[in-house]
């Protein structure tokens, strides 16, 4: 019971304070110095007796007491649950936080797999990390250096740490895997030239790789001493060979899912593609998730006018030039776009498909600035479009856009001098009658950061006369109409009851149209987190115990 | 048709009977019960209720990613889920714990022809991915010390233990 336990501590507080008057007698027998040098010997010892004695006590009740949290109710494996969603270095440092946590992570060996050897370089951590994980799989992060052998051995042999692995990253010399049994190896990371260090007489049997992520150099994938046939992943990263040669490889593998190929940034231009690559683009319909970065623009242009993504395929591409704005709608071409989000300051557009997703970054069209919308052509569809930073597009940019039931965008009040509302080419009548299905408006009003004063604006009046407009053409009220005013909120305040009287809600609260980005799939990721380089353990509770002895020598 | 939940504090929930399947009770409570209210004795009125609103909005969500058991795991949380999850820390554990007592039982779903898939989706998502990836998201690069303030925990190690915690410290920092 509770009680006993605080009725216990209870009367070992009063005990301790009843020793007190004995431990410090009024009178004090004059010994001699030798007596006295023994008497002290004996005191030292019995200090730390109590002392130890105490700190244990304290440990008990202090456990005691964090099992009555709220924390408490989680028990180790649902602790070693959250943990398994955090990095090596949160395991660790859970581990120090209370025993009952350095209980659920010590006994959990899957929190202990990721043996990240460039991150804790030290033998004895690697020894305890072992130990932890007992004989499960490894996922391991090797150090960037040349010979293996010499940083391991002869505490750990490096051979049966790279048999053992599930995972491998780092990797500077595949030759080092000569002679190993490679047969769990799922994932590898070769680090810059290691495939061009492979002895060309070496063959690895990889019957279970399934991510891989390499420099391409001069190497052709087919000349590869691993097996590679059954990828799920593939990253590349583009150093002289040409995409085209990368690309022609691809129809071997039938199984990717995952395809990254990263050039250089301002790497030459690529030699055009031939037509065998053309059609492997066409064909390889099982890609999920194809990222493109730092394209070349030939490539691009190439890529995009010939690969008809699928309806699975989700798209990335960062930055991307294109020649034309049309080029984009012609990519889309087959597939409905239900929802845009844009942000034309940073170029970039989120296409969500439903069932995939384009996103395209840092966009840039050789002829005309990109402003406004991309090409309306193939978005005959959309349901939804979110513009994170102004100006807003007009109502002439919308009117295909018929099936619109969402609009969110932002805008700015307009420039000192300027008498027209910021919204009067977008909350039209025009508006009103090319998309009668609009039911929500969110329109965030932002400050512009050049300059600290502004001439009053009439967006109140263009909205409410939007609203009005729609009630005289459709003789319904408008549905729902969401405001975020950081600038001066009261303004629209003073008319709340009128517009709420034309809406079905009327809203006046902060949104954030960024957060609104449909969300892109990540890419596999192959080298483990860093741990944050960072924290010192706190000082301890009670002075240890040999720093007491040590004041008195 | 509807199946009436008792929980521990004694409050009663008509809940429709494919959706109290779903948050999958004890095959033979549900086979046994007849008429007869349900017990629910390992959670509250305000943390079923809870649970009720995520598989009513979730009821109709696609399979979850393959889970291969990595850290690759995202901690990623959807807006709504979010605000769904910004609850006192007392009721956030309540809600892991009650969505694992829950989820304990698979079998129920095979034999009461609830597609498998959603009542897993459903109560995997409340135990295992939001309130933990929450927890998760809580400590995530935090020291020790952050760790014990967040949660309110005292270091309860005896000195033999502070001192291996020092070792492994010194070792860990090491590079």
């Amino acid at each position: 019971m509770d009680d006993e336990r605080i009725k216990a501590a209870k009367q070992l507080q009063h005990y301790l304070e009843s020793l007190l008057p004995s431990l410090t007698p009024d009178t004090r027998l004059i010994h001699s110095s030798s007596r006295q040098f023994h008497a002290r010997y004996e005191m030292d010892g019995a200090i730390i007796g109590v002392e130890g004695a105490v700190q244990q006590v304290l440990a008990a009740l202090r456990r005691e007491r964090n099992a009555m949290l709220p924390v408490s109710y989680l028990p180790a494996e649902i602790l070693a649950k959250v943990l398994s969603y955090g990095t090596l270095a949160d395991t660790l440092s859970a581990s120090w936080v209370s025993r009952a946590w350095r209980v659920a992570a010590i006994n959990t060996p899957s929190l202990w797999t990721c043996l990240d050897l460039e991150a804790y370089p030290n033998n004895n951590f690697r020894a305890l990390q072992l130990d932890r994980c007992g004989a499960l799989p490894l996922e391991l992060n090797l150090p960037i250096v040349k010979d293996l052998r010499s940083v391991l051995q002869p505490q750990t042999p490096y051979k049966g740490l790279l048999s053992r692995s599930y995972s491998i990253s780092n990797l500077l010399n595949l030759g080092v895997l000569e002679g190993i049994d490679a047969s769990r190896l799922q994932s590898l990371h070769l680090f810059s030239d290691a495939a061009d260090l492979m002895p060309s007489r070496i063959s690895v049997a990889t019957p279970a790789l399934r991510h891989l992520c390499m420099d391409m150099r001069s190497c052709e994938l087919n000349h590869m001493a691993i097996s590679i046939n059954l990828l799920h992943t593939l990253h590349l990263y583009i150093r002289s060979a040409k995409a085209d040669v990368v690309l022609k490889r691809l129809s071997g593998l039938p199984r990717l899912q995952e395809l990254l190929v990263q050039w250089p940034p301002d790497g030459p231009d690529e030699e055009p593609m031939d037509i065998i690559s053309r059609d492997i683009l066409t064909e390889h319909n099982g890609l999920q998730r194809i990222y493109l970065i730092e394209p070349p623009k030939d490539f691009l242009s190439r890529f995009l006018a010939h690969f008809r993504p699928a309806s699975h395929t989700n798209l990335y591409i960062a930055p991307c030039y294109l020649i034309s704005n049309g080029i984009l709608a012609h990519l889309r071409h087959q597939i409905a776009t239900h929802t845009l989000w844009m942000d034309p300051h940073l170029c970039s557009f989120t296409f969500d498909h439903g069932t995939s997703v384009t996103k395209i970054m840092d966009t840039h069209v050789e002829s005309t600035s990109f402003r406004g919308l991309p090409d309306p052509v193939g978005l005959g569809n959309l349901t939804s479009i979110i513009i994170n930073s102004g100006p807003p597009p007009t109502s002439r940019d919308l009117r295909i856009l018929t099936k619109l039931t969402k609009f969110s965008f932002t805008f700015e009040p307009a420039p000192l001098g300027v008498q027209q509302s910021p919204l009067a080419d977008t909350l039209n009548e025009e508006l009103v009658k090319s998309c009668p299905h609009l039911q929500e408006l969110a329109l965030v009003l932002r400050k512009p950061l050049s300059t600290n004063f502004f001439v009053k604006d009439q967006a109140l009046e263009t909205v409410l006369s939007f609203l009005e407009a729609w009630l005289l053409e459709y003789e319904v009220v408008f549905g729902t109409v969401r405001i975020s005013d950081r600038v001066k909120p009261q303004r629209w305040s003073s008319q709340l009851d009128v517009l709420s009287s034309i809406t079905w809600l009327f809203e006046l609260r902060d949104i954030d149209l960024a957060s609104q980005a449909p969300e892109f799939p990540v890419p596999r990721r192959f080298v483990p987190q860093r741990p944050p380089l960072r924290w010192r353990l706190p000082a301890p509770m009670l002075a240890p115990l040999d720093n007491f002895v040590n004041l008195d020598r | 048709m509807s199946i009436t939940i008792v929980t521990s504090d004694n409050e009663q929930f008509c809940v429709e009977k494919l959706v109290a399947q779903r948050i999958a009770l004890i095959e033979d409570m549900v086979e046994n019960a007849g008429d007869r209210p349900i017990p629910l004795p390992n959670v509250t009125a305000s943390v079923l209720r809870k649970i009720l609103e995520y598989c009513e909005h979730h009821k109709n969500d696609p399979l979850p990613p393959y889970d291969d058991g990595s850290r690759s795991r995202t901690t990623h949380i959807s807006e709504w889920d979010q605000k769904f999850i910004t609850v006192d820390q007392e009721m956030l554990f309540e809600i892991i714990l009650a969505a694992n007592y829950l989820e304990m039982k698979p079998l129920l779903y095979v034999r009461l022809n609830v597609p498998r898939v959603q009542c897993l989706t459903a109560c995997n998502a409340v135990a295992g991915d939001i309130g933990c990836k929450t927890v998760a998201n809580m400590i995530k690069g935090k020291s020790p010390e952050e760790i014990r303030k967040l949660f309110n925990i005292v270091n309860n190690f005896t000195p033999e233990e502070e001192a291996q915690i020092r070792k492994e410290a010194e070792w860990a920092e090491d590079r």
